[in-house]
């Protein structure tokens, strides 16, 4: 497992809104913790999926998209807080994601 | 060596909403063409108050005709597209931005498909197709041997590295989709479109369609058309016609395609869906290789 620092934390946090606003075309204030990704902002798997290419690029990760689809059944993603959540699980553990419990 | 290429959509999972992407000038295109073709066939242009077996042709005729649309403002910007490519009946659409064949003949091949819905409901056959986002084609390939599904069902498409289309029996496809979920899929939806393209089930229903294409005056495409079966540009009305022939039956692969007209020397990608649907769905190798949307005009 990997360490996260509160600024790696952060950093995730922003590249994440950053993203949802862009590609959702709504402002970035209006993102928070509690907005559902899907319901609210409109976002898709496919956007998710490029979310999860950048992130790798970003930290040069080698993660499977399967590994992060078997988490998300126990964990789905109502808000953003859960994808925050999970782009922090995919930092430290990477494909051992699979193997936590919810 | 080519530069640019047009990406034509086929039908889309919301078609009565891609009007809205459009600007109120190309709406009112769109709104003009919708009336025109909708009143030859005699269907209605709010596609719930169709009939049950008139609603995936009228859709498909949506997405066609918002192509079109797409086409045309790409062209009044200036573009112009060196080679193309059509995603299942975007090829259609190809041809008739292409001057293969006019666009009445386009729209006359896109209806035919209802014989085929009609010949499924009075032989009492249940098709389906799906999508699988965050798994490759090899992925679902073993599942669909592992749910002892391979008879039943085919990837229809390998879009790109992450997303597929399967197609089949309709109850084969749904538990293909939930070992798809079960196996770490991203997401596995199923259409609920009451039909199979490209697998080789539908052909003893598609005879009315084979037979229309088969009789059609296709004419050399003004641009080459990459086949999605062959991946190889056609330059040649006879091509295009065994490509039109096999486009329903036959599984196809838009990642080799795409990855074909960047071999070329394609970076600039035109998507001629008014709502961005290639690009979501396609991936390029190249980092200078871009898709343009729509929007993006």
């Amino acid at each position: 497992m990997k360490e996260i620092t509160e600024a790696i934390r952060q950093e995730i946090k922003d590249m994440i809104f950053d993203y949802y606003a862009e590609e959702c075309e709504v402002d970035r204030d209006e993102i928070t913790m509690e907005t559902n990704p899907q319901e609210e902002l409109g976002s898709d798997s496919l956007m998710f999926v490029e979310l999860v290419e950048l992130t790798a690029d970003k930290y040069d990760l080698d993660i499977k998209l399967q590994s992060i689809g078997k988490y998300m059944l126990k964990a789905p993603l109502n808000t953003m807080a859960d994808v925050v959540d999970v782009f922090c699980k995919v930092y430290q553990y990477g494909n051992d994601i699979v193997n936590l419990s919810e | 060596m080519y530069n640019k290429a047009f990406l034509f959509n086929g039908i889309c999972s919301k078609p009565e909403k891609l009007r809205q992407s459009l600007s109120p000038a190309d709406r009112d295109k769109y709104d003009t063409y919708v009336e025109e073709v909708f009143k030859r066939y005699g269907l209605n242009p709010s596609l719930i108050d169709n009939k049950k077996t008139d609603r995936l042709v009228a859709g498909a005729l949506m997405s066609t005709i918002a192509d079109r649309v797409v086409y045309e403002a790409f062209r009044e910007k200036g573009i112009v597209p060196q080679i193309g490519c059509g995603y299942s009946s975007g090829l259609v659409g190809a041809c008739a931005c292409f001057s293969s064949i006019s666009y009445d003949v386009s729209y006359d091949i896109i209806f035919c498909n209802r014989n085929t819905v009609l010949a499924l409901e009075q032989n009492d056959k249940h098709f389906d197709m799906g999508v699988i986002i965050g798994m490759d084609g090899n992925d679902i390939s073993e599942i669909i041997q592992s749910t002892g599904e391979s008879e039943n069902v085919v990837i229809g498409s390998v879009n790109s590295r992450i997303c597929s289309m399967i197609t089949g029996r309709e109850p084969s496809v749904a538990r293909v989709l939930e070992a798809a979920t079960n196996e770490g899929a991203l997401k596995a939806i199923k259409m609920n479109v009451g039909m199979a393209y490209h697998t080789p089930l539908i052909e003893p229903y598609a005879s009315a369609y084979q037979k229309l294409v088969s009789e059609v005056d296709y004419k050399d495409p003004e641009y080459p058309i990459v086949s999605v079966f062959t991946n190889e540009p056609m330059m040649t009305a006879e091509e295009i016609r065994e490509e039109q022939i096999k486009d329903i039956i036959t599984p196809m692969r838009w990642d080799l395609s795409i990855a074909k007209m960047e071999e070329l020397g394609v970076t600039e990608f035109y998507d001629t869906s008014a709502d961005g649907a290639i690009k979501k769905f396609s991936r390029l190798k190249k980092r200078s290789s871009k898709i343009y949307t729509y929007a993006d005009l």
